[in-house]
């Protein structure tokens, strides 16, 4: 099996690791870089749990092969708000109790935050479109709906 | 990993036995835990940015194989195809998938899931593949043999789709049936392309592709084509195409629906997609 020497940035961390062809981006953060936020659900691209953020986009990255994210700039939800400082998104589904049992917390909030980060009002179903890549078996997403669409507003009032 | 589309096609011919060349990898890695696939020398074409494009020159559209369904979604081309792709993609796995799954891959993988391939099918799509020794041109369907098997050589890629641009007096509807509205692999789909002849009267040419009809693999359906052209673009024909549209099929089950809840869904996918044409001719 061929082994790759690959280079990409993870929450603003540069890591340069040597890689198998078929090793899957999803058990390299969880694994070697010990992000265990990176959830595995499916492992099929079906459910979402696996969301990151790579290069601006959402992906699933149990569909990435590690050596494709060669030089790229990854968030994961590791990388997002602080217990201190909680990202807007991250407070708002604690306020309208959006997590019930939380396995797809992380991979909503990365689907709001990329959401938010490229367009600051959108609507409920812009909403639904950037979240429904990720599945919820518990909320019926009413509630995720409802606290990313605050979440915009009030990153609208803090920039206005 | 190559750097340019020439160390790839390097590489694609000296270990042309064993090399898979792949891009978003979104179907190849549930077939690998599936373990359907066994893993051989794989020649990632991600960062092929030159096959990257979407592109009008005279008459023609060009869409290179590493676009992604992203991109598709994301061009906001004012025109006849330009809607339908962006219609389509949108409709596409989900925006995950969509991030890194392309308008190649999704050709090759040749199979009755993929979307893009009804639709390509109506537009009149050409591939156009490369290799060292030289290009091919050939029309979708000939590059289409059965399910998850194409005319690609191990040592070629499939560099682009390009079609003929629709003229304003057309309409496109692509339809698709599943359990849920996103991350769905449709149990049904029909994509139709219609256009009118220069009095808007009557069907001057029709195009009517299914992800299924004969066998597992997507199809024109040439008898309701022929069914229709020359005709008014009414109620009378639109039930007359349906009708005719049982002669052609041979659909089968499986664990997704039975051939028969795929008998009658496709007639109402078909209706649905001409009623959608003859609302956007008589609407524009």
């Amino acid at each position: 099996m061929a082994k790759h020497l690959v280079k990409f940035n993870v929450n603003g961390k540069d890591h340069a690791l040597v890689v198998e062809s078929t090793e899957r981006l999803l058990d390299v953060l969880r694994d070697r870089l010990n992000l265990k936020g990176v959830k595995e659900g499916c492992g099929t691209g079906d459910c979402g749990t696996c969301t990151i953020i790579m290069d601006g986009r959402l992906v699933n990255s149990c569909l990435v092969l590690a050596a494709q994210a060669r030089d790229k700039k990854i968030t994961t939800i590791e990388g997002v708000g602080t217990r201190e400082r909680l990202h807007p998104v991250q407070k708002a589904l604690m306020k309208y109790n959006a997590a019930q049992c939380g396995f797809c917390t992380p991979a909503m909030v990365l689907a709001g935050k990329n959401l938010l980060d490229h367009n600051s009002t959108p609507s409920r179903e812009e909403i639904k479109g950037a979240i429904s890549g990720v599945l919820c078996r518990c909320t019926g997403y009413y509630k995720i709906v409802d606290a990313i669409y605050d979440a915009a507003k009030e990153i609208s009032e803090v920039k206005s | 990993m190559p750097l340019d589309l020439d160390d790839a096609l390097n590489h694609l011919e000296e270990n042309a036995s064993d090399a898979l060349p792949i891009a978003g990898a979104t179907d190849l890695l549930p077939r690998i835990k599936r373990k359907q696939v066994s893993v051989r020398n794989l020649v990632d074409l991600s960062g092929l940015q030159e096959l990257r494009y979407i592109k009008q020159e005279g008459g023609t559209v060009r869409i290179g194989a590493l676009t992604t369904i992203a991109d598709l979604e994301a061009q906001r081309n004012d025109s006849v195809w330009g809607r339908l792709l962006t219609d389509v993609a949108g409709r596409f796995g989900s925006p995950n998938i969509r991030s890194v799954a392309t308008v190649g891959g999704n050709i090759c993988a040749a199979s009755s899931s993929e979307d893009l391939i009804p639709v390509f099918l109506v537009l009149d799509a050409k591939v156009k593949t490369i290799r060292r020794t030289g290009t091919r041109e050939m029309p979708l369907q000939e590059f289409l043999v059965a399910k998850r098997k194409t005319t690609l050589h191990p040592d070629e890629i499939l560099a682009e789709v390009s079609f003929p641009e629709p003229s304003a007096r057309s309409a496109c509807s692509f339809q698709k049936l599943g359990m849920r509205n996103i991350l769905i692999i449709a149990l049904v789909s029909v994509a139709v392309f219609l256009e009118m002849d220069e009095k808007d009267s009557k069907i001057k040419c029709a195009r009517v592709a299914f992800n299924r009809l004969r066998g597992k693999i997507p199809q024109r359906a040439e008898n309701v084509e022929k069914e229709i052209v020359g005709k008014e673009l009414s109620g009378q024909t639109i039930k007359s195409a349906v009708d005719r549209l049982g002669d052609e099929l041979a659909l089968t089950s499986d664990f997704r629906a039975s051939a028969q809840y795929r008998q009658e869904a496709v007639k109402v996918l078909l209706r649905r997609a001409l009623t959608d044409c003859q609302q956007k001719i008589l609407g524009k």
